[in-house]
């Protein structure tokens, strides 16, 4: 019965990667099972060290380590996308589980939901 | 133009309603998680793509028939017969039957 | 010949009037389902989608006016509709109550919208099948 949210967006250049999170908070806080999947540009959101102050925007890394503390179940990273922007191992944050968003893993969502 | 609900599929896993043409990235990410159960709606500009999407997909792909008469792309099939080669044209009457259809639906 | 057994609908529309047709394809997609006996139990204004709800959006005059469109479908049926208020306040989209709350100068949702939370939209997906119009952007 999880809802996967799907954020493909790269962070800070648009919003709706956190209108995203904004959709996979209000469902753990409701106690409804959800999950998140970082695919394509998305991955970016995982990278460690990000400075946003120069922008007046807040690290969406920083929103992120919160996914686990109000109930988000996993978080999940398309691994080749993970490649592609350079994101090895050590530079993605703690707690993400990299797989490929293929038939075999969507299907064990109940709901596939982007923000926009 | 429109198909009647005999040509529609009986059971639907998931109903994947794509807007995007083949360019846009999460075209790609829909065309990664199809199954044979599946159903494909090309919709808005995804009607420019329908022939590589048709040719990509393991499952039945239709099309909106306004957002394909809008860009001026004709239906090759007549009402109710099977069309050769090219994407069914459906309205939004059937729209709404896939998606009643549809056990889970996908707006990518 | 497929079963269609009637359904509960929760229409979500993400993108907005006059950079997407998502608020067109959504409006003929739940004037279909009305038409087929279905039920469209709220229709849920998220990130750009909630400039739909705005009082103040003048289209010239040979142009579709999908608020107006929207409002009219929506009183016809008795459908309520509710714009997410993190979305809205993010975009000028501020109803009488948080005019107050904020103490600004004016209040722009058009009737019969209402500004109300994110559990409005995990309610739905509780007790109805959601369907998404997103900008094809």
């Amino acid at each position: 019965m999880t809802t996967l949210i799907v954020i493909d967006q790269a962070p800070y250049g648009s919003w709706s990667g956190r209108e995203g999170l904004d959709m996979a908070f209000s469902l753990a806080a409701f106690d409804q099972s959800c999950a998140l999947l970082f695919n394509g540009a998305g991955v970016n959101w995982l990278r460690t060290g990000q400075q946003p102050d120069g922008l007046g925007q807040k690290s969406v890394a920083q929103n992120l380590g919160a996914a686990a503390i109000f109930g988000v179940e996993a978080l999940y990273a398309d691994a080749q996308a993970c490649q592609r922007y350079g994101l090895a191992n050590d530079a993605i944050i703690a707690g993400v589980t990299l797989i490929a968003p293929d038939q075999t893993f969507m299907t064990g969502f109940e709901k596939v939901t982007f923000a926009g | 133009m429109n198909q009647s609900v005999a040509d529609l599929p009986a059971h639907i896993h998931t109903l994947h309603i794509l807007n995007k043409t083949v360019e846009h990235p999460r075209a790609a990410q829909c065309l990664a998680t199809l199954a044979t159960a599946d159903t494909v709606l090309l919709i808005e500009n995804a009607v420019l793509s329908a022939p590589e999407v048709a040719a990509a997909a393991p499952c039945p792909v239709f099309m909106l028939a306004a957002d394909a008469r809008a860009r001026g792309l004709i239906a090759k099939s007549g009402a109710g017969t099977e069309a050769t080669g090219a994407t069914p044209q459906i309205g939004y009457e059937h729209m709404v039957q896939l998606s009643a259809l549809a056990t889970r639906i996908i707006s990518w | 010949m497929a079963d269609i057994s009637l359904q509960t609908y929760t229409v979500v529309i993400t993108g907005a009037p006059y950079s997407s047709q998502a608020p067109q394809t959504a409006l003929d997609f739940a004037r279909a389902a009305v038409a087929a006996g279905h039920q469209i139990d709220r229709v849920f204004l998220y990130g750009d989608g909630v400039h739909i709800a705005s009082a103040l959006i003048c289209p010239p005059s040979d142009e579709p006016h999908w608020p107006r469109l929207w409002s009219e479908f929506l009183a016809e049926h008795q459908i309520p509709a509710v714009a997410c208020v993190a979305s809205a306040l993010r975009r000028g989209l501020i109803d009488s109550g948080e005019q107050q709350r904020y103490e600004l100068s004016a209040h722009n949702i058009r009737a019969p919208f209402e500004i109300a939370g994110l559990g409005e939209w995990v309610e739905a997906g509780t007790c109805s099948k959601i369907i998404y119009f997103h900008s094809g952007a």
